[in-house]
């Protein structure tokens, strides 16, 4: 808004002005902005270029309706917002390590990380799954070995096992 | 006579207004000042062992002593600011992200606050009328 104080033109701009993040951080031609939506495109445009300094060849802009949500009676309503589309006519670059980009896609990262390390453990459960139950069991069990028997259909060693039924049958035996 | 005085005078103004929006732009191109790193905070270093403190707000007996041009250069850089600090809220509540220091943006808010209450406090003081209706209109914008 201008405002002629005495011989000067004076102007207090309040264009509250939210930056979306951009896609790339190299060459950037066109930025996205979020606005208040009584914002118009020659207040934007002159906001962007005696503020901050942008080189400005044209703004798209587009009403956004805020998201509603219901809870019971509820009504919990955003509220509405301008989006624009600002051109440029020199492209810029931003690094990424200013504060909220190295944040956010360190965070990207870990997730991403986090998610492929489950996709593993998922995979290997998953191999788990297609084995036989009894496939296990047969691992854990010794291996058969076939026993050499003596007369009697007995094992040979079964006279030298300690039994409390071994002394008698070697005593009804030696009677015979 | 009025019509055409006022017209000249908005001409004037508008093109006085486009030769600063020139001259800024090809000042900040000249020097290589990006004006997207603005939105940014680019001294913020999380890793810092001390945690970061900021200041408080301007008190409105601080801003009565300030000049016009003090208050109107100091608008810019507070609103300049606050739409640093939202773009950043906004960017990290997009990604479920914790916005450190959240009470840094009421802090902005209340020092714009007080210094359109100072700037009423002068217009109400006024002594010319029509000098008076014009700072109320324009705080009014605000």
């Amino acid at each position: 808004m201008g405002s002629r104080l005495g011989r000067r033109v004076v102007q207090f701009a309040n264009l509250p002005i939210k930056l979306l993040m951009p896609n790339s951080f190299t060459n950037i031609h066109e930025i996205a902005l979020k606005t208040i939506p009584s914002a118009t495109k020659i207040e934007i445009k002159r906001v962007l270029q005696s503020l901050y300094g942008f080189d400005v060849d044209k703004v798209r802009t587009l009403n956004m309706e805020g998201k509603k949500k219901k809870r019971g009676g509820l009504l919990i309503a955003k509220p509405d917002y301008k989006k624009a589309y600002v051109t440029l006519k020199t492209p810029l670059s931003i690094s990424p390590d200013l504060y909220p980009i190295r944040i956010i896609d360190e965070d990207k990262k870990r997730i991403n990380k986090q998610a492929k390390s489950s996709l593993v453990q998922d995979h290997e459960a998953h191999t788990e799954a297609h084995h036989h139950w009894l496939h296990d069991r047969k691992e854990a069990q010794p291996p058969f070995r076939p026993q050499k028997h003596g007369r009697l259909g007995r094992p040979e060693g079964a006279s030298n096992a300690k039994f409390p039924w071994s002394s008698m049958r070697s005593a009804s035996g030696s009677t015979r | 006579m009025f019509l055409s005085r006022t017209l000249g005078r908005t001409l004037f103004a508008a093109a006085a207004r486009s030769k600063q929006y020139a001259t800024t732009a090809a000042a900040a191109s000249r020097e290589g000042h990006n004006p997207l790193q603005e939105f940014f905070e680019a001294d913020r270093s999380p890793e810092d062992d001390k945690p970061v403190v900021y200041g408080r707000s301007w008190k409105a007996c601080e801003l009565r002593l300030k000049s016009w041009d003090d208050l109107h250069k100091l608008w810019y850089v507070l609103l300049k600011e606050k739409n640093m600090l939202m773009t950043q809220r906004q960017m990290l509540n997009a990604q479920n992200l914790r916005f450190p220091n959240p009470e840094r943006i009421p802090k902005v808010r209340k020092s714009m606050c007080r210094i359109k209450h100072v700037l009423t406090e002068r217009a109400i003081e006024e002594p010319d009328p029509r000098r008076s209706a014009e700072m109320k209109r324009m705080i009014n914008a605000l």
